[in-house]
């Protein structure tokens, strides 16, 4: 093959232009420490990456809405577990008050005391969390539970929330009712608020056969509040695992990301220094040839 | 019997030769660098001989040679060599049109960093699953107004910037448009003076030079096919159609196509036939805008589409914060990616965002988590991949078309260097070659006068003895 004089010149241009190139992406996933700094970098990993940050994104969203999930379980289950203990008095005081040895007026002053335990009781329903009625249903702006007077006792309480749930997703497909709504209170039979009310109104009037009844029905409304409790409490034990799921998931992605996303250091550096060698050592034998005599430079 | 002055003669003519050679290698010096320039050699061949045969002639031992004479100045060319240097030209810009184009979209997309739609995405379903959560906050609401209108400004950010490069694309193709024309006439001219030389006989190395560095010029805005008439006239073709034939030229005009963005398509003049080419910057042009923009355009929009159809839907059907009437609203307005907005009275007024499944439930966020559901929802593709995905395969053609336009212009680049290599190597000066031949050609010179000299002593001698004085 017969080499010409421009023939090498342009060589050497476009041999130090290849070197030039390589070295500007290495040194880019160096600098950036990312190996894929934009789709052409990698087609086959790109689309694995947004998907990636995608699902990472979702988990962070999932994460918030298990906290505020939690929130709201622990407000209901704090307000509910006060409910089951004035509930629980109140029915220790109906078998003290079924008792032949009191009188009626100790029967009057325990009255007072259950007027107190449904004001309570009241004041208990229309507990708010960040300004919203948590017994409302979908009603959370207005107070669920409003008293009908008679003087200064309650002889009526009326609901008006409505029965709604409120999902909240706390993972993908996995969706939760972080309410309960105050009509599940006030269920046929176990109505907290007239258990109270009837118990009051029998320990007044000194009725001690109704008073026993009262009682029970005390204890009903008690069991169906302790229950509804108990549901609360599985569902912040799912709410915790949910939890440590995500946070596990997040690990892994997070783990995949970067093993897909970030430069291999190491390997980076490596290359960066072959490179480097390389374009030094075409420096050099480039630099050479240039100042190579030629046949002019001997002919006298 | 030759002239006694026959010597001198034979001797002038070597000198003339070898100057004449000389004077070409000169040349190739000079030109040394000149890009398109062929390697001239100065073809030397005897002058007819002495006697001619003929019934009369004057016997002598044989035919006398009269000396050299420079018949003929060759080029060192290959004109197979100088057709596969245009194609390989025509296939790099092409691809090389492309390459660029698609290295500015895939900076456009931004990924896989933010901001980019695909984030803006994700952080407006965010948004609405925080709304469920938490439906009677009017912050909460603003929130996804806002991420919202991010969203939305991705989507017309990307459309400008593409429909931009459509307007640089087409500016383009009517500067090769004009500069296809200029080379036409420009190689119509050449061909003409060519054609003119031929006919008085000349070699026309130099000519041939330069309609060859237009040719090449030309290979790198259209590929086309180059056939040599044999008079002098090259005629230059495009998939059929004449743009260079004898004596004429036909021009390239362009036409605006309203129905497509206001594309801006060549065509020929005489006939207004398209423009067909298969290499080249326009071809690589045409494609980047029609198939690969255009392409990307669409993805956008049915992404777009698919997000107004499934958000709306559930707006129009929900309730907004403690409303007793579906809010019978759409959330987005717009038709496609360009003009994909949030619906003014929205932003206007956030209670409006249909949180609520049921009527007057200022508690209720279903309806916001079914939007935000609609994330997972395989809305795309024929029913196989959601928002989500569908955005990530389309960022991961882009990509996938931009790498391999980057690996085709590593494979035509090193073929185009080949080849100039090549070309170097069969048509380049190399000058210690041409200095071997200087001093050759110096060494015969010198040789002839010395020949002068020597017959110039013999003549001096005859005369001499003629007229003693």
């Amino acid at each position: 093959m017969r080499v010409t004089n421009s023939y090498m010149y342009d060589s050497f241009i476009s041999d130090l232009q290849n070197n030039m190139q390589q070295l500007d992406k290495i040194n880019q996933q160096i600098s950036t420490g990312l190996a894929v700094n934009k789709p052409s970098d990698a087609p086959d990993k790109i689309g694995s990456i947004i998907s990636l940050r995608d699902s990472i994104n979702n988990i962070t969203q999932y994460q918030s809405n298990v906290g505020s999930t939690n929130d709201y379980l622990n407000s209901t289950s704090t307000a509910l577990t006060s409910m089951t203990n004035l509930l629980s008095t109140a029915q220790t005081l109906a078998v003290q008050g079924a008792n032949d040895t009191n009188s009626a007026s100790d029967r009057a002053t325990m009255a007072t005391q259950v007027d107190n335990q449904i004001q309570e009781m009241l004041s208990l329903g229309n507990t708010q969390v960040n300004g919203q009625y948590i017994f409302g249903g979908y009603q959370t702006t207005a107070q669920p539970f409003t008293a009908t007077m008679t003087g200064t006792s309650v002889t009526g309480v009326t609901y008006n929330g409505d029965s709604g749930l409120m999902p909240e997703e706390i993972n993908q497909g996995d969706i939760i009712n972080k309410n309960v709504p105050g009509s599940s209170l006030i269920a046929a039979g176990t109505d907290v608020y007239n258990a109270l009310i009837n118990f009051r109104n029998d320990l007044n009037n000194n009725d001690t056969a109704a008073i026993t009844n009262d009682a029970g029905t005390l204890q009903n409304a008690y069991n169906s509040l302790t229950n509804i409790n108990t549901d609360i409490g599985g569902k912040l034990q799912r709410t915790t695992a949910v939890s440590s799921t995500l946070t596990n998931t997040n690990t892994t992605l997070t783990g995949i990301q970067s093993s897909l996303e970030d430069v291999d250091m190491p390997t980076a550096m490596t290359n960066f220094q072959l490179q480097q060698n390389v374009y030094q050592s075409a420096l050099t034998s480039i630099s050479t040839l240039m100042q190579q005599t030629t046949l002019a430079d001997i002919l006298r | 019997m030759p002239s006694t002055f026959f010597g001198l003669e034979i001797a002038l003519r070597g000198l003339t030769a070898q100057s004449a050679a000389q004077d070409v290698v000169s040349n190739n010096i000079a030109n040394a660098n000149t890009p398109g320039y062929t390697k001239q050699v100065a073809q030397m061949t005897t002058t007819l001989p002495y006697p001619d045969p003929s019934a009369n002639a004057a016997m002598i031992a044989g035919q006398l040679g009269t000396g050299v004479v420079v018949s003929q100045i060759d080029s060192a060319r290959d004109q197979m060599l100088n057709n596969q240097i245009t194609q390989g030209n025509s296939q790099q810009s092409s691809n090389s049109a492309v390459m660029t184009g698609l290295s500015q979209v895939e900076s456009f997309f931004n990924e896989p960093t933010s901001p980019s739609i695909g984030d803006a995405l994700n952080n407006f379903y965010s948004a609405l699953s925080s709304v469920s959560s938490d439906p009677g906050d009017i912050g909460v609401r603003q929130n996804l107004i806002d991420t919202t209108q991010a969203l939305t400004d991705q989507f017309s950010t990307m459309n400008t910037n593409l429909d931009n490069m459509d307007t640089q694309i087409n500016g383009n193709i009517k500067t090769d448009v004009n500069s296809i024309n200029s080379l036409a006439s420009q190689i119509n001219g050449v061909n003409y003076q060519i054609y003119k030389a031929q006919n008085m006989g000349y070699t026309t190395n130099d000519l041939l030079d330069t309609r060859q560095n237009l040719m090449n010029s030309l290979s790198k805005l259209t590929n086309f096919q180059a056939t040599d008439m044999g008079n002098g006239y090259m005629k230059i073709e495009i998939n059929g159609h004449t743009l260079v034939g004898q004596n004429y030229t036909v021009p390239l005009t362009t036409v605006t196509d309203p129905a497509n963005n206001n594309a801006v398509n060549p065509v020929f003049s005489d006939d207004g036939a398209p423009l067909v080419t298969t290499g080249g910057d326009i071809n690589g042009l045409i494609t980047l805008r029609d198939t690969n923009i255009a392409g990307y355009r669409s993805s956008l929009d049915s992404m777009a589409q698919s997000l107004m159809t499934s958000v709306n839907s559930l707006q129009s059907s929900g309730y907004g914060l403690n409303d007793a009437a579906p809010t019978g609203i759409n959330f987005f307005n717009g038709t496609d990616s360009a003009d994909i907005t949030i619906n003014p009275a929205i932003t206007a007024d956030p209670t409006l965002i249909a949180a609520a499944a049921s009527p007057s439930s200022p508690g209720d966020g279903s309806n916001a988590l079914a939007m935000a559901d609609t994330q997972n929802s395989l809305l795309m593709a024929g029913g196989t991949q959601t928002i989500g995905e569908n955005y990530a395969s389309l960022v991961s053609q882009v990509g996938s078309d931009s790498q391999s336009a980057q690996n085709n212009d590593q494979i035509y680049t090193s073929v185009s260097t080949n080849l100039q290599q090549q070309w170097q190597s069969e048509s380049g000066v190399s000058l210690d070659e041409e200095m071997t031949n200087l001093v050759q050609y110096q060494h015969a010179f010198e040789a002839n006068s010395k020949v002068m000299v020597v017959q110039d002593q013999m003549l001096q001698t005859l005369i001499n003895m003629i007229n003693p004085s």
